[in-house]
């Protein structure tokens, strides 16, 4: 049997909490990137031109269709090369806003595919422009199916930003792997580890859940 | 042919059926009405075992569907039931929607059960769709093959929930034709409908259906004409304003 | 630029390549199998079961990948085997666990899209359980979950980058190890992004033609990006 130590662990609470603390700045700023990077992408795909359409496909299609981790990597070895210079809690958070960005665009295109042509007509036959129809008549229907994949894709930010320990970021699993390999003790920290990053993810899940009902009790009666 | 002995179901403290006791003669064509959610699928979904009672007997050809040990499956291809969804297969084509069950459950060759599908989709008038699939079929021509494939088992009892409530009114009378047809060859019969002039000119029996009980029984007749119970008259009367407009 | 550099190490690329592929493919099989296992206990409703099959995907769910990799690789399986594990069945078993509660999820809600109507018609015409499950549930489902699987299927083998980490030499390491000689780490990064893309791409336009499906009932669809 193994015998598990729990006094490794409580000594590195501290030295593990300030991790999380960086995951957590890493994926909320991610996210709110993200997502900005997903509107953008998503008007540019509804309504901009031939050419924008192209480059906002070609976007998705790219970063969807490649693994993170290059991404991360290019941005973190290949940008210096033409004068960018970040920090690496920059290159990270750029990366995963880049990737997390193409996700949530196919969310919220998702969303508003789901709302029914008749009513994009019925809108602009009362003479509203294509961006009030967006702003008043299909986002606030869609967004109700938007809320629980978008959710999702805040959880995967979470999950994903683990992956900027491999340009010298030191977040929560650099300082759970550190810590497993310093003391030995590989069970204790990823458990604890795994612990750490159900309670983030799973208070996003949560959020989402309210936010969801939220919108429910607003909007009309769910569907008979 | 089918019994009800104080047949009782509930949904989670919802009475749906309460203490019902009816029998249903061979050959014998019987209509339910009733407003919506008064229990009239349930009754029918109980005849077939697809909704368990929770008191009570039913019979169907002397089989307690109801007993524990009952093989319902048995049962089942024995009774026809053509849903308001129509419910066809939406992976299979019309050919293999009417095939299917007869090959899989009555073990017919696969030849005998193709002539037999051409027959029964030539009754109901649907020929040239054999190789179609249910979403390329009109509501009307979905429901006939519903039809054609409850026939295919050659079913003792057919019943019917609602068969044209989802139809606009020509389709509706495209099935009403083909329920038509059936009731001339003496096939016993179950309809849920809200058609009431039809449920005048086929049924034998009327029931009357409310909030899971049944109000009134008889001869079409006698129900339309001459309704004894104040509840029936006031359905009627908003059944037949509805069905004028 | 520096594009010789690939021409240079074409054959050792193409040969972690491979190694991508392998591990894919492997890892994809096993997970498609336990997902069967843990999605059907969780449709099926057997309590204690299905509070398994729910507790394993909920959990395995909200972990980082990479947790799991670097866990097994270095901590789980040394102690159960008493000796250093090798890279790649290191990786295989942290994929097929990751991937597994995935495609439980998937195959739950495509057994769940199988409308009820449908299972009371199928009821109706006499075909036992097993009968319905043969020729109406599981067609069904399946041509239903195929975009969701193979989507699936897509974020795996972009995943399968993050063996590189613990010192498998798949793609993504092939092309470090290059880099790590020669510095022209753009060239190598656009390039093994390249293939990456050509392969998920590829796939995901093939998923695209299956759906144009006659039958295929759109409203079930497995939601965007349920997973990366
Ligand atoms: N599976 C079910 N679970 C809970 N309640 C149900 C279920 N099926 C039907 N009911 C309820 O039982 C009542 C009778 O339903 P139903 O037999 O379908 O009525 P009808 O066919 O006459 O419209 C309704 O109030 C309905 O909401
Ligand atoms: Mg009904």
């Amino acid at each position: 049997m193994y015998n598990f130590d729990t006094s490794v662990i409580l000594e590195s609470i501290p030295f593990l909490i300030e991790g999380m603390k960086i995951t957590l700045f890493i994926s909320v700023i991610s996210s709110i990137c993200a997502f900005l990077i997903g509107l953008i992408i998503v008007f540019f795909r509804t309504m901009g031109s031939k050419p924008l359409k192209f480059i906002a496909v070609s976007y998705v299609e790219i970063i969807r269709n490649t693994p993170l981790l290059i991404q991360l990597y290019f941005i973190y070895k290949s940008l210096p090369a033409i004068g960018l210079m970040l920090p690496p809690i920059g290159c990270g958070i750029l990366a995963l806003s880049v990737y997390t960005g193409a996700f949530i665009s196919e969310v919220l295109r998702a969303g508003i595919n789901s709302v029914a042509s008749e009513q994009y007509q019925a809108s602009i036959s009362l003479g509203l422009s294509k961006f009030q129809t967006f702003r008043l008549v299909i986002f606030p229907q869609a967004i109700r199916i938007i809320i629980p994949p978008l959710g999702s894709q805040f959880i995967n930010a979470i999950k994903n930003s683990s992956l900027v320990s491999f340009i010298s970021v030191t977040d929560l699993f650099y300082r759970v792997y550190k810590g497993a390999v310093d003391d030995f003790r590989f069970f204790e920290f990823f458990i604890t580890g795994a612990l750490i990053y159900m309670v983030l993810t799973g208070t996003v899940a949560l959020l989402t859940n309210i936010f969801e009902n939220q919108f429910k009790i607003q909007g009309r009666t769910a569907k008979a | 042919m089918i019994t009800f002995e104080n047949v009782s179901k509930s949904y989670k403290g919802l009475n749906v059926l309460k203490n019902i006791n009816v029998t249903i003669a061979k050959e014998e064509i019987v209509a339910i009405i009733g407003p919506s959610g008064c229990g009239k699928s349930t009754f029918l979904k109980c005849i077939n075992g697809l909704v368990p009672v929770n008191k009570g007997k039913i019979f169907v050809d002397q089989i307690d569907v109801t007993a524990k040990d009952v093989d319902l499956n048995k049962i089942r291809s024995e009774v026809g039931i053509v849903f308001q969804q129509f419910n066809l297969f939406p992976h299979l084509t019309v050919m293999e929607n009417v095939t299917l069950a007869p090959i899989k459950v009555r073990k017919m060759k696969e030849n005998e059960s193709k002539i037999q599908a051409l027959h029964l989709l030539e009754k109901v008038g649907l020929l040239d769709k054999i190789d179609k699939y249910p979403e390329q079929l009109s509501g009307g021509q979905a429901q006939r093959v519903a039809i054609a494939r409850s026939l295919a088992m050659q079913p003792k009892i057919m019943l019917f929930d609602e068969p044209t409530s989802a139809l606009d009114p020509q389709m509706t009378q495209e099935v009403l034709d083909t329920i038509k047809t059936l009731a001339k060859e003496g096939m016993t019969m179950v309809v849920v409908t809200h058609e009431m002039n039809f449920a005048r000119e086929l049924a034998n029996r009327v029931i009357f259906l409310s909030r899971g009980q049944i109000i009134e029984e008889g001869s079409s007749d006698k129900i339309f004409d001459n309704p004894q119970s104040n509840i029936t008259r006031e359905f009627l009367k908003s059944a037949f304003k509805k069905e004028l407009v | 630029m520096h594009w010789t550099d690939i021409a240079e190490n074409y054959d050792f690329l193409m040969k972690g390549l491979f190694i991508t592929l392998k591990l894919a493919m492997v890892s994809v099989s096993g997970s498609l199998i336990i997902g069967i296992i843990l999605g059907v206990l969780r449709y099926s409703k057997l309590f204690l079961l299905s509070w398994f099959a729910v507790a394993y995907i909920e959990s395995v769910r909200s972990i980082p990948l990479i947790l799991f990799i670097v866990f097994i690789h270095f901590g789980a399986l040394p102690y159960l085997t008493g000796e250093p594990s090798s890279f790649f069945v290191s990786a295989c078993v942290a994929f097929i666990i990751f991937t597994s509660a995935y495609i439980a999820e998937i195959i739950r809600s495509g057994l769940n899209s199988v409308e009820k109507g449908h299972i009371d018609a199928a009821k109706s015409l006499g075909l036992n359980r097993m009968q319905r499950l043969t020729y109406i549930i599981l067609p069904l489902a399946v041509s239903r979950m195929t975009p969701a699987l193979v989507s699936q299927f897509i974020s795996l083998i972009k995943d399968t980058s993050l063996a590189s980490t613990i010192g498998l030499i798949e793609l993504t390491r092939s092309g470090e190890i290059i880099y790590e000689r020669t510095y022209h780490e753009t060239e190598i990064l656009i390039f093994i992004a390249f293939v990456y893309f050509v392969i998920c791409f590829g796939l995901s336009k093939l998923s695209a033609l299956w759906e144009t499906k006659p039958y295929m009932c759109t409203e079930h669809r497995e939601p965007v990006g349920a997973n990366q």
